[in-house]
């Protein structure tokens, strides 16, 4: 006696199939919510979206790599960030232009990547920052972490996160004719 | 407005108006390109198959020798020199712990020139020493070389670079000068999705000295990870340079810990010029962004202090000081005075001029007669 046609058709689909199929619906959901923010952080960082976009993918790519394993840590979104903040840093590194701050800030460019920039000459002076000092200033300031936490995402002590973020904001103050003699708000 | 107001005004203005980025199309690149293929397997195997002839024809390649005279990392009076060794056979004999950090006038190893490697730094502890390497080509690549005095313990999870106990036993031998020593890559790299790399030796009896870094699967890749790790091994030497800082205190309260209670110090010259040190956990920090002027000027000059939870900052004569430590109840124990007179009695000398600068017991030892 044949068996009706759905429990056949659920039969013949492999356990690990179905396993698979699970896997990547939660790396799917994953990736809907943190790779469009991703790309925008990495994006000040570099300041190029299509290199933005590029090392964001890579990253979400060695996450997927293993993926079976990362999904049980507590946070796998932590993981793929703190791999495109590394990359991203590294990506900075290779373009870094010795750009002085007075000349940056001289050509400003009010138009970046098609988008019209609300205050260029903020991005401008963060893009004269060394790369780990931009990716400290964007994941404290606009992602509004911990400073532990920047700091492991950057790759640095707490304490060395510390001393680049101040160096940094001595440095924009000075771009940007503000002062800086408040402490961190 | 402040300027914290205006990055953080600025940042999340900017960010919204970023497009937001096509979801589908890149969701498919990384599900393709992150899969594991059998064609991808084969690549590994074909991989580890080149990596264990190459670590057979690096055993065949070295040479023994060695001399084990105890090489004392503590007081001495010679300056480092920068020449090589003599019998070319690397390190043979062991640092000696010095009775305090104070004592060590210079390194007890250096590491000879290799190509496409610079010295960033160094760093000295209770354990041993360490010096830091950029990788030219490779941004953002540091290599570490530590070298741990005799009788230390072998490094703990604190050096691996996710803080998990580095598997040993899944590494492979190689031999560094004929000493035995281990090579282990460790491509699921847990914190950071890079490849990361140790290399330890036994260069001498009772006496460990490692080598590591991290890198992308395509850049350096594992294969030139290796070779670099191995040749940089194969330049540790002995004698290293002259543990001089460009700064000297003033002044140490007997509020704060003692100067020979001193358990850290380092030198770093990397985006920053950073003297780090370290007592009974107060962390003592003065840093200048390359470029910006620093010293020349004496101790006590104009400045501006800014004191959080856990830090006092101070701007001053071309550098920024920071004294900090991770236990806020602790360092609320020191008198607010007594930490801002330490920072503001700091003494920097130029950058530029080395033979200006302090060995650590002149650095850190102001009650001592002549010194102040």
């Amino acid at each position: 006696m044949s068996e009706p046609a759905d429990a056949s058709m659920m039969n013949i689909v492999p356990m690990s199939t179905r396993r698979s199929r699970q896997l990547d619906e939660e790396f799917a959901d994953l990736f809907a919510a943190a790779y469009p923010q991703l790309v925008r952080t990495v994006w000040f960082v570099i300041h190029d979206r299509a290199a933005a976009e590029e090392v964001a993918q890579d990253a979400f790519t060695e996450l997927f790599r293993d993926w079976s394993r990362l999904r049980d840590f507590d946070r796998p979104d932590l993981w793929v960030r703190r791999v495109a903040i590394r990359k991203a840093q590294r990506e900075a590194a290779r373009r870094t232009r010795r750009v002085v701050l007075e000349q940056s800030s001289a050509t400003v460019p009010l138009v970046e990547d098609g988008v019209t920039l609300p205050d260029p000459e903020l991005i401008a002076a963060i893009q004269a920052l060394p790369a780990k000092q931009r990716a400290i200033v964007v994941l404290f300031y606009l992602e509004d972490r911990p400073m532990a936490e920047v700091a492991d995402l950057v790759g640095c002590s707490t304490s060395t996160g510390f001393v680049h973020l101040h160096h940094a904001r001595k440095r924009l103050a000075a771009a940007l004719g503000e002062e800086v003699d408040s402490d961190v708000d | 407005m402040s300027i914290d107001q205006r990055i953080r005004d600025g940042l999340r203005a900017t960010n919204d108006r970023l497009p937001a980025p096509d979801l589908t199309r890149p969701l498919a690149k990384v599900t393709t390109a992150g899969r594991p293929t059998q064609r991808r397997t084969l690549a590994v195997a074909l991989a580890a198959a080149v990596a264990a002839v190459l670590v057979i024809v690096g055993v065949i390649a070295v040479t023994h020798g060695g001399d084990d005279a105890p090489q004392p990392a503590g007081p001495s009076t010679t300056i480092s020199t920068s020449a090589p060794a003599t019998d070319g056979s690397g390190l043979t004999s062991p640092l000696v712990a010095p009775e305090s950090l104070l004592d060590v006038r210079e390194l007890g190893f250096r590491v000879e020139p290799v190509t496409d490697f610079d010295r960033l730094g160094w760093s000295i502890d209770r354990d041993g020493q360490e010096v830091t390497l950029s990788w030219e080509g490779v941004p953002a690549a540091r290599v570490r070389v530590v070298v741990r005095y005799q009788g230390a313990p072998e490094v703990d999870d604190e050096f691996s670079y996710d803080g998990a106990a580095i598997d040993w036993s899944r590494g492979e031998e190689v031999a560094i000068h004929g000493a035995t020593g281990t090579y282990y890559s460790d491509p699921a790299f847990e914190s950071s999705g890079e490849f990361a790399a140790y290399l330890k030796w036994q260069y001498a009896p009772d006496s460990w000295a490692y080598v590591s870094a991290t890198s992308w699967r395509d850049d350096p890749g594992p294969e030139r990870l290796r070779s670099a790790l191995q040749a940089i091994a194969e330049a540790v030497a002995p004698g290293g340079e002259a543990v001089r800082l460009p700064v000297r205190s003033g002044t140490f309260p007997p509020s704060l810990p003692r100067p020979a209670t001193l358990s850290g110090v380092s030198w770093m010259r990397e985006g920053l010029a950073t003297a780090a040190l370290e007592f009974a956990g107060v962390r003592i920090e003065i840093s200048a962004a390359e470029g910006e002027v620093w010293g020349g000027g004496a101790a006590g000059g104009e400045g501006r202090f800014r004191v959080t939870e856990n830090q006092v900052w101070l701007d001053v004569d071309g550098t920024t000081r920071l004294i900090s430590s991770d236990d806020a109840t602790m360092f609320a124990a020191y008198p607010l005075t007594d930490l801002k007179e330490v920072l503001a009695d700091f003494t920097v000398a130029p950058l530029d001029d080395p033979s200006r600068w302090f060995d650590l017991e002149t650095a850190l030892s102001p009650d001592r007669e002549g010194l102040r």
